[in-house]
Order: structure tokens, then sequence, then C-alpha cells
């Protein structure tokens, strides 16, 4: 089994200590097949029990270990010591606050969760004993934003989420898009009211960057810029609203 | 009631840290070209109703070396912006046209088709 | 130390505490309910289950098949009584994950879509893509945002239930994010903590899979059922034990040796064609198809690889569209972590611990044998699973049963009156005075990742696949030497913040204890039914052992093992039949 050594600094923060952030550097024996995970994990058995980071699934589906690697935001089960190089960087998530090591403070993202409604709100009552009829192409209109995992990568790369504190960020909106193609659902105008504000889609610029980062290809970016274009329409429309509803 | 957690600061040369972060820069930076020529495409519609002198003046002005060298950097911001937008359509305009997606690149060329058609009228208008 | 009055409290936000929570606010909105989680609900294993969740939708099948298969699928461990309410209320709490917007997989027509699955006499399995589990837990989570009565504990992880008077009061916690000692002071409380894989070296289980919730139960002298019976799903990818999907099989596909032969055809699940073919084959019950590799493995027919023996999972014939379609988490997998796009080469696979059949004993209703303590999910055991659980039915029982404890604990709110306003701290100081141990001045020489590496190594030789007298015996002497040793277990990290090798530390212990209970139980049950099969006892023993084993917490001691009755009600033990040809017989009375 073939072994490689890598330098891997990481950035460490202990609250309790009263110091800003620093590096701590760790020379870790990897083993071919190793994700990074399985490097870290190595440290906190071996080498620094004090090394605190998030991890579970170890298969990219409960988006736990969300972290900088080399300046770039990545799941750390699901980069491959291979394709790294001999020193490796290791931050957490940019653009939140820090909480130790590599933790990260996710309740912003909570908060913004709640608040975008991310639940079916029916136009009438649900069929009796039976389920909404929904064709496989009603399905696919939607299933690609139903896939993110909430990993934060996308708050990690999205500047916005760095330079404007109220923003909700890139994986909330998403949400609010993948319930707004729903067929089942007619909330669309009622989660505008919160995804048309001012902390809402029109707080994104289309830097596009938390697209690139996102590890199940959702496409926030492009959910975000579908919402500004249904947000218009529907300011555009609203006097016939008003109409309707007189 | 989270403690003593270490909030980071955005620093002010946040742009220069990813290539994609200049590149967006630059993508929204070429507003300031395209406002400039604006400007001065609205000076010279004001030349132009001046009467002929004024028109000459304007049209001397954009044939100077300044005024060539500010007519390319509107080119190329305007070249830039345009297809990057091109690019970027079809994730902000996804169609299905019966039950099927229609591809990206159709709605991409969709957007040059537009384009070239425009130029062409406009080349028409003026030769004719 | 701070304390929280309030209604309820459910400790577990996957599948089963979110149901609760949510059918708890719904029976009762008044009540207050705090949802403690030691992770945020989005990272519960619930996330990572694939293939799908059982419940009777077609025509063609009926609720009796279901339970047929179930009981005979748990080689008659099953409480019959339990196994008739699930089966029945199946359908009804997948139809509401549908209404809740849950993006089940279609038929044409917009039905919602059901897929074959092992041991299953009809497809009955609902699915979304190869992602199920991950679709049900976010639609929970996201559904459970609407009910302001549910507040949120997230990264709080529970030390201890507080019992007073002989009743569960509460539970004593620990804020991961400050240090912060909090009690949780209720009339009920729920456990959905989930199973106990990582006692395990090789496991589909993510890493908070420490069965926890149950040596808390334990403690507090609540028993433990049915222990002995571990499930190795077939086909985990080796060295990381990532999960690939029974779908896989039910889609169409086969399991190869190394001649490249169909070998579950030698272990009476044959004949191999028609395929696919229900109940036959690669669409037997787990419990057969890892016993199959273990054979094949003595006989030297598995494939030799640097992550040692395997066999070949070969999706190959279904073509890349419908792998796409509805494998397309099984492909990404693959790819990334064994290196082999199923599309054009087959996955080298091996049975892997997946899932604790065993667990806090609970009845019907999901109380346990405290007052005020109930349980639902992988960590409760009520038991509709018996010596061996079905693909999908799992899933299944989240919503079931975690709504059954939801509404109990509701009812018990009701009935109790008013909040607790206080409790006898003696109970509480014995639960934070663990931790404090751990992070004081304690001058030990052991450590988590050597006392960790010693219970892998028994458990994983001693209380596999196939187990005897000699390796059980063995096992329960060294894991009482390990539970011996961990009073010296000394960790590096002394702070309050996000001190995660406390947790670790912690973990190890609920492992260790849980771990005692298992052997034991093992090491009493003199036959081989459904997972637990012995060499020494290779035939099932309904006269002795028709019974489920409970073990009771007897503190430094190992613990006591008693029996208890299987509930038969109509379906009298027979022989479990598979393979065959469609339409025949599928048990001999």
């Amino acid at each position: 089994m073939t072994e490689r050594t890598l330098r891997i600094e990481i950035q460490r923060y202990q609250p309790e200590d009263d110091e800003p952030p620093y590096w701590q550097g760790y020379n870790v024996p990897c083993e071919e097949h190793w994700v990074l995970l399985d490097a870290l994990n190595h440290i906190k058995d071996h080498l620094d029990g004090t090394l605190s980071y998030r991890w579970s699934c170890h298969m990219a589906v409960c988006g736990s270990c969300g972290m900088v690697v080399n300046g770039d935001p990545m799941l750390a089960c699901k980069t491959f010591v291979r394709d790294l190089p001999d020193t490796v960087r290791v931050a957490p998530l940019s653009n939140l606050p820090v909480e130790r090591d590599l933790i990260v403070d996710q309740e912003r993202f909570m908060t913004s969760l709640s608040e975008v409604s991310p639940w079916v709100i029916p136009a009438g009552t649900p069929p009796e004993d039976a389920e909404y009829r929904q064709s496989p192409q009603e399905l696919a209109r939607f299933r690609q934003y139903s896939m993110c995992i909430n990993c934060l990568l996308c708050y990690a790369a999205c500047p916005q989420v760095g330079l404007n504190p109220g923003y909700l960020g890139p994986a909330a909106l998403a949400l609010a898009h993948r319930y707004n193609l729903d067929s089942r659902d007619d909330g669309r105008l009622w989660r505008a009211e919160v995804t048309g504000s001012e902390n809402g889609v029109w707080e994104c610029t289309f830097v596009g960057e938390c697209s690139e980062v996102c590890p199940k290809h959702v496409d926030p970016a492009g959910a975000i810029q579908q919402m500004k274009l249904a947000n218009s329409l529907d300011w555009l429309t609203a006097p016939l609203r008003r109409k309707e509803r007189s | 009631m989270r403690t003593h957690s270490h909030t980071p600061r955005m620093p002010l040369f946040w742009w220069l840290r990813r290539a994609s972060y200049l590149r967006y820069m630059l993508r929204e930076l070429t507003c300031v070209p395209i406002a400039a020529w604006i400007v001065v495409a609205t000076a010279g519609l004001v030349d132009l109703v001046r009467g002929p002198a004024a028109w000459q003046g304007f049209l001397h002005g954009m044939a100077s070396p300044a005024g060539f060298t500010f007519q390319l950097i509107v080119l190329i911001a305007g070249v830039y912006h345009a297809v990057t937008w091109f690019a970027l359509a079809p994730r902000t305009m996804p169609l299905n046209l019966g039950g099927r997606q229609v591809p990206g690149s159709w709605i991409q060329g969709a957007h040059y088709a537009l384009l070239l058609a425009i130029l062409v009228a406009v080349f028409v208008l003026v030769e004719i | 130390m701070r304390t929280v009055a309030t209604d309820m409290v459910i400790i577990g936000a996957g599948g089963a505490g979110l149901q609760a929570a949510i059918a708890a606010a719904e029976a009762n909105p008044a009540a207050d309910i705090a949802l403690i989680s030691k992770v945020y609900p989005m990272r519960s294993h619930t996330v990572a289950a694939e293939g799908g969740a059982a419940g009777v939708i077609k025509d063609n099948d009926s609720l009796d098949d279901h339970f047929h298969d179930t009981v005979s699928g748990g080689d008659w461990l099953c409480d019959q009584d339990a196994v008739d309410a699930f089966v029945a209320e199946a359908p009804k709490a997948l139809l509401q994950l549908e209404h809740w917007g849950c993006p089940w997989s279609r038929e044409s027509d917009g039905r919602v879509s059901v897929r074959p699955f092992g041991g299953m006499k009809n497809e009955r399995t609902w699915f979304a893509a190869d992602k199920s589990g991950f679709h049900i837990l976010h639609t929970l989570f996201q559904t459970s945002l609407k009910h302001a009565s549910i507040q949120r504990f997230d990264e709080y992880y529970a030390l201890d239930l507080i019992v007073q008077d002989g009743e569960c009061r509460g539970v004593a916690t620990l804020c991961l994010a400050t240090g912060e000692e909090v009690a949780f002071l209720a009339p009920a409380v729920i456990l959905c903590t989930g199973g106990a894989g990582r006692m395990f070296p090789f496991t589909t289980n993510g890493a908070i899979n420490t069965a926890d919730g149950m040596a808390m139960a334990y403690r507090a002298g609540a028993p433990l059922k049915d222990m002995e019976f571990v499930q190795y799903h077939p086909t985990g990818l080796p060295r990381t034990g990532i999960l690939i999907t029974e779908g896989a099989r039910g889609e169409g596909g086969i399991l190869l040796n190394k001649d490249g032969y169909r070998y579950l055809q030698d272990y009476a699940l044959g004949p191999p064609d028609p395929w696919p073919r229900k109940k036959a084959m690669e669409l037997g019950p787990r419990d057969r198809l890892s016993q199959a590799f273990w054979h094949e493995q003595r006989k030297g027919r598995t494939i030799s690889t640097a992550d040692g023996e395997v066999v070949h999972l070969d999706l190959r014939h279904l073509g890349q569209a419908k792998i796409d379609e509805r494998l397309p988490f099984v492909r990404e997998l693959s790819r990334a972590y064994a290196g082999v796009d199923p599309v054009t080469e087959p996955i080298p696979v091996r049975p892997v611990v997946h899932y604790t059949m065993g667990g806090i004993d609970t009845d019907i209703q999901s109380a346990t044998a405290l007052p005020g303590l109930f349980a639902a999910g992988e960590c409760a055991c009520v038991s509709i699973n018996g010596a061996n659980r079905l693909g999908s039915n799992s899933l299944t029982e989240l919503l079931v049963f975690g709504a059954r404890a939801g509404r109990s604990a509701a009812e018990r709110v009701r009935s109790a009156g008013h909040k607790a306003t206080s409790v006898n701290t003696d109970a509480c100081e014995a639960a934070f005075g663990r931790t404090t141990r751990l992070l004081g001045e304690v001058r030990g020489n052991e450590t988590i990742a050597g006392l960790r590496d010693g219970l892998h190594e028994v458990m994983e030789r001693c209380a596999g696949i196939y187990r005897d007298e000699t390796l059980l015996r063995e096992a329960c002497e060294k894991i009482g030497s390990l539970r011996e040793r961990f009073p010296a277990l000394a960790i590096q990290d002394h702070s309050r913040v996000y001190n995660t090798e406390l947790i670790y530390a912690l973990e190890l212990g609920s492992m260790l204890e849980v771990a005692q209970a298992m052997v034991h139980s093992a090491h009493g049950r003199q036959e081989s039914r459904g997972a637990h099969q012995r060499l020494d006892y290779p035939e099932r023993n309904d006269e002795r052992f028709l019974q489920h084993s409970l073990a009771t917490f007897r503190g430094s001691d190992p613990p006591a093992i008693d029996y208890r009755a299987v509930v038969i009600t109509r379906f009298q033990p027979g022989e479990r039949v598979y393979g065959g040809v469609p339409g025949a017989a599928d048990s001999k009375a």
C-alpha cells in the first residue's frame, strides 16, 4: 500500500484562549485511497486529539464536512488525497463566524431556511387517501433543486454572503425555488414576499461561484436568476392580480 | 448565544482572491465604459440636432486618437458583457417545449441570432 | 447548570424524531416540544438511506402479503400484533409524506412508483430515485419548520436520562457550542437516537451511530431487546463500507463470484432464471445473502483485492439510461469511492454492518418499561423486524412508530397536567459527573483510538456473521475487560467549546456498554435464527428460543439476560422459503 506524507496546515481557533486564529501544521502519512477526512481522523486519533471538525456519513450526503482546502470550498469526505499537493492548507468555511477550529456557526443558514417557508403550500386540500398526481416531467422540473445537502459550500463561495450579513444566501433561495417549481405547491407568491425582499434574490449579482462549488450540481445561481425573472414578471402583472381580487 | 466566535472580515480586495471573482468584477466594470458611451452618444445626438457644424465637430472628436481608443474600449467592454450575458442566459430562463428541455445552446444561439439580426438591420438602415 | 422545563423532549432529529415531533405537534398543538439532537437534523443518518420505504399500494398487493413477508423475513421473531399495525399504517404514512412534498419517483400516469425489494413477494417499496432517505429526511425537516411549538436544540449531546421515583423526568445534556450543562425537564421523553453500527469496524453507518440512546435507556433500567441480531447489508463497498442500495438488485443487478457465477443459486435461493424474480436469488433476504458470502469466502470463491475479499455486483446489463434514471447515486458513489463505473464494470462489494434489529424494548405504542420514556426508530425494538429486517421496512418504521411515539407522548403530556419545575439534582449530578471526570485530572493511559480498535477487533471477529461458543465467550471476556479499562481513558482536549474529543469518549462508553449487552445476548441464544447464526447450533430452536432476549443493565457487571415470548397471532412459525418459481408457496407451516 503506497503511502505519501502530506503536510496539512489547519487553521485553529480556541475561543477560550482569547487568541486570534492561527495555523498549525501536521505531517500525516496518507494511504493512496484516502480522502482528506481520513487524514483529519488520523490527526485526531493519533497526533492531536484537540482538533475539532464536523463529519458523519463519509459519502457526501449529510453535508457536515464542508471546509476550505487550498482556497477552495470542498467536502472533506470527497476530496481525495491523490488529487492534493504535498502541502495543504485547511480552513473553516469562509464568510461565516468561526466557533472552534473548522467548526463554523450555521445559525444564519438555519434562520434563512425557515424564512423562505420551505414546505408545500397547497392550493386546496390534498387528495384524500391518494397521492397528488405528478408526472415524471413535473418531477424533473424541480428535482435538481431538491438535491441540496445543506453543506454551505455555496455560502463560503459567495462574496455577497460575506459582504451582506442579511442576505439569505444561495442554498436557502434555491430551496424556495424547489418548492415554487413543485406542481403540488401554490406558495410562490407567498414566498416572494421574502425571496423578493431586499435580503432575497436581489442581493445576488450572479457571481456564479456558488454553482461552481456545489457538490450536488444544484445550480443555486440559476435558481436565483429564475426567481428574479419570476419576481419581475410578478411585479409587472401585479395590477392584474389586484383587479382579479376586487 | 454564541460565545466568542471569530467573525472574519471581508478584505477590501476580496475579488483578487480567485480568478473567477476577478472575471466577475471585470464583467461588472463593463457597465462603466458602456455608461460613458451612453453619455457620449447622447452628446452626439444633441450635436446632431444643433446643426451640421456641431455634428462635424462630434464626428471629428470620435475620429481622434482619444476618441478611437474610447470607442475601442467600449467595444471590448460591450462584447465581453454580451458574451458573458448570453452564456448565462440559459440558466436564467430554462425553456420547456412539449415536455422536453430546450438545450442551453439553442437559447444562447437565439441571443446571438437576435444580435446579428439587429446588426444587419442597423447596417441596412444606415446604408440606405 | 441551566434548566429548561418543557412538555416533551425528543432526543434525535432523524426520520423518527422529526416524525414524532410533527405528530406530537399535530396531536397536541398546545404542547411545548424540545427537539434535541447532537447534530443538525439534516446530518442524521436517515439521510444516507437509499433504497426506499415499503407500503402496500398496488392492486396486486395486500396488507396480508406485507405481513407474511415481514414475519417470515424476521424468522418469526417479529411480534405479529406490531407487524399488523405496522403494515396497516404504512401506506397512510408514506402518502402523508407525499402530501408534504417528498419527491417520490413516479409512473408515467403520475402515480407513485414502487420497486421490488429483498424478501418481498410484491413490489411495494416507494422510492425517490436512490436517495430515498435523503428526501424523506429533508421533507420531514422542512415540514417540521412549520410548527412553532417544536423548539430545536441543535448540537446538544444527551448524557443521561433523569429518573426520579421510577419515572423518566427528563434528560441531562451538554450544549456543544458552549460546553454548558443543560437539564431538560419533561413528563415525556422520546428516544430516536438511531443504531449502533459504529461498534463494528466496517459499517455503512455514519460517525454518529454510536448507540447513545440505547445506552441511556439501558443505564436507566429499560431493557434492551434482541441485541444479538445485527444486520449485515450484502452490498457495501470494501474498506469504506459505503452502502450500495438493495435497489440496485431490485432493478435487476446480479452477484457474481470469482468465476463469474451467480453463486446464490447454491444457497436455496435459485433457480437463477427467470430474472428479476421476487424473493429469489439476489432479491432474497439480507441475512441469507450475507451468509452466502461468508460461505463463498470459506470455499475460496470470492475475489481477492487490495481492500480484502469481495464479490461483484454487476449492473452492466441494465444499461446507462436505466442506471442514470434509477441509480444515479450508486453510479456516483461507485466511481468516486471504488473507482469503478457500473455502466462498464461490476462493482466490488462485501457484506457490511448496516442495521441493529435489536434495541430498547417498547410496546406497540412505542412506550418503554420506564414510565414517561418512549422510543422509536432503529434505537427501539418493537419488534417488527425480528431476527432479520427486510430492506425498506425501516424507513417506514420511522414514520409509523415515530408517529405513534409522538402521539403516545402527547397523550402522557395531557394526563401529566403540568410541566415539572424542579428535579432531584442528584440525578443530574451523576450524569454531569461523567463529563467532569473526563475533563478533569484523570491520569490514565488509555486512548480513545486504542479502546475503539480493541472493540472493533473483537466485534468483527467474534460477533460477525457466524458465531460460536468459543468466540462469543471470548467476546464477553474482552468487552468486559475493555469496560474495566475505560475509567483510565485520558483525553487531550480539556476545553468547553466544541470539545469533540469528549463526545467521542462518551460515545465510546455507550458503545462498550451496549456491545456487552449484544455479546451476552448472543452467547445466550443457542440457536441459529435470521441474522444470528451459530456454527455450534446451526438449527432454529422454536421450543426454547421462540423468545425475545432482554438484557438488563447491572452496572460494571455483565447484564442479566432474560427471555419473553414472541407475540404470535395468526402466522405459525414455518420454514423460510425463497427462490423457486413464481407462484410457489412461500412457506410451509
